[in-house]
């Protein structure tokens, strides 16, 4: 009698033990980064801007322009983002070229004039952007000259836009 | 042993530290074609009024010439510094008249008044000449009609006058 419940108690322990194997965990560690990411693209490059007339007894010819383009950022670094812009090279006295960006996720500093704005003097374009994607929003570029100026042959500017904090 | 961690850890730190400021920014580029072609614009204010001579002096052929300087020009060019205005009629005006016009000028020189009672579409007359690049606004026209009693009288006639800025 004596020995049937000890061997009971021998297959008990057996269960037992199986039932603490079949509960077992293992855990991993994983780690999980989000870098900041800053991205802005433009859809193209603008149409030729070419000031072909004006009013007789005006030294200001007629200004032209395109908004043709768009621009599209995301970034996820914070609120305080913005973009900026800037020439490859300054334009000569007499020629302007201002530049608007709407924005959705900011606030536009308007039409600005950078004709004057080099890498080291980039301006304002967009300040206050917020967290998140702004797809497709207008570039709006105008150029106007006087006419004390003179003509201008075709050149090329490279206008740059920084999304930054 | 230490030294060679401490570069280690050293060189790590300016990776990661370069890695944050490579991703603070980025940037995009647009290619602008930016051009002035030559621009040559003239106006006038208007027609002078009609002029009409009326009266002489006994014993001089040449009656009393009359002005008018109510009407002004405007010009806008950015060609260069020898840009010229020149003028002309539509038709010769019969021996005996004599049609002259003084154009002002702020941006070049004028030529003072000057006869154009034979200057037609191929003999323009300068008026005005080395204008300088911009615009020189509501500068006086003044005309002049004379005429010799010998030619008789002339009834009303219209003479378009064409004022032409050109290089």
């Amino acid at each position: 009698m004596k020995k049937s419940i000890v061997i009971a108690l021998v297959v008990g322990s057996v269960i037992a033990i199986q039932d603490a194997l079949s509960q077992s965990t293992a855990t991993q560690s994983v780690n999980l980064t989000v870098s900041t990411v800053y991205k802005i693209s433009t859809s193209g490059n603008p149409a030729a801007l070419t000031v072909t007339t004006g009013t007789a007894g005006t030294d200001a010819l007629t200004s032209v322009s395109d908004n043709s383009t768009t621009y599209s950022i995301t970034q996820n670094y914070g609120n305080a983002v913005k973009i900026t812009a800037n020439l490859d090279a300054t334009l000569q006295s007499g020629y302007t070229l201002t530049v608007n960006l709407a924005s959705s996720k900011g606030t536009s500093a308007g039409t600005i004039d950078i004709s004057n704005a080099t890498s080291g003097s980039a301006l304002s374009a967009v300040t206050s952007i917020n967290r998140g994607a702004d797809a497709g929003q207008t570039i709006t570029y105008t150029f106007s000259a006087l006419a004390s100026a003179g003509m201008l042959t075709s050149t090329t500017r490279t206008v740059t836009l920084t999304l930054t904090n | 042993m230490k030294k060679s961690i401490v570069i280690l850890a050293l060189v790590a730190i300016s990776a990661v530290a370069m890695q944050s400021a490579y991703g603070q920014s980025d940037v995009a580029t647009q290619s602008l074609n930016l051009a002035v072609n030559a621009v040559y614009k003239i106006a006038t204010s208007g027609n002078p009024s009609a002029l009409t001579i009326t009266t002489g002096t006994a014993g001089t052929d040449a009656l009393t010439s009359v002005s008018d300087a109510t009407s002004t020009y405007s010009i806008t060019q950015n060609y260069g510094n020898t840009v010229k205005i020149t003028a002309n009629l539509d038709a010769a005006l019969s021996s005996g008249y004599t049609l002259q016009i003084g154009l002002a000028s702020s941006k070049g020189t004028s030529a003072g008044a000057v006869d154009i009672s034979n200057a037609t579409s191929g003999s323009a007359v300068d008026v005005v000449t080395s204008i300088a690049q911009g615009a020189d606004a509501n500068k006086a026209i003044t005309y002049t009609f004379s005429a010799l009693a010998s030619a008789g009288m002339l009834s009303s006639t219209t003479k378009t006058v064409t004022l032409t800025l050109t290089n």
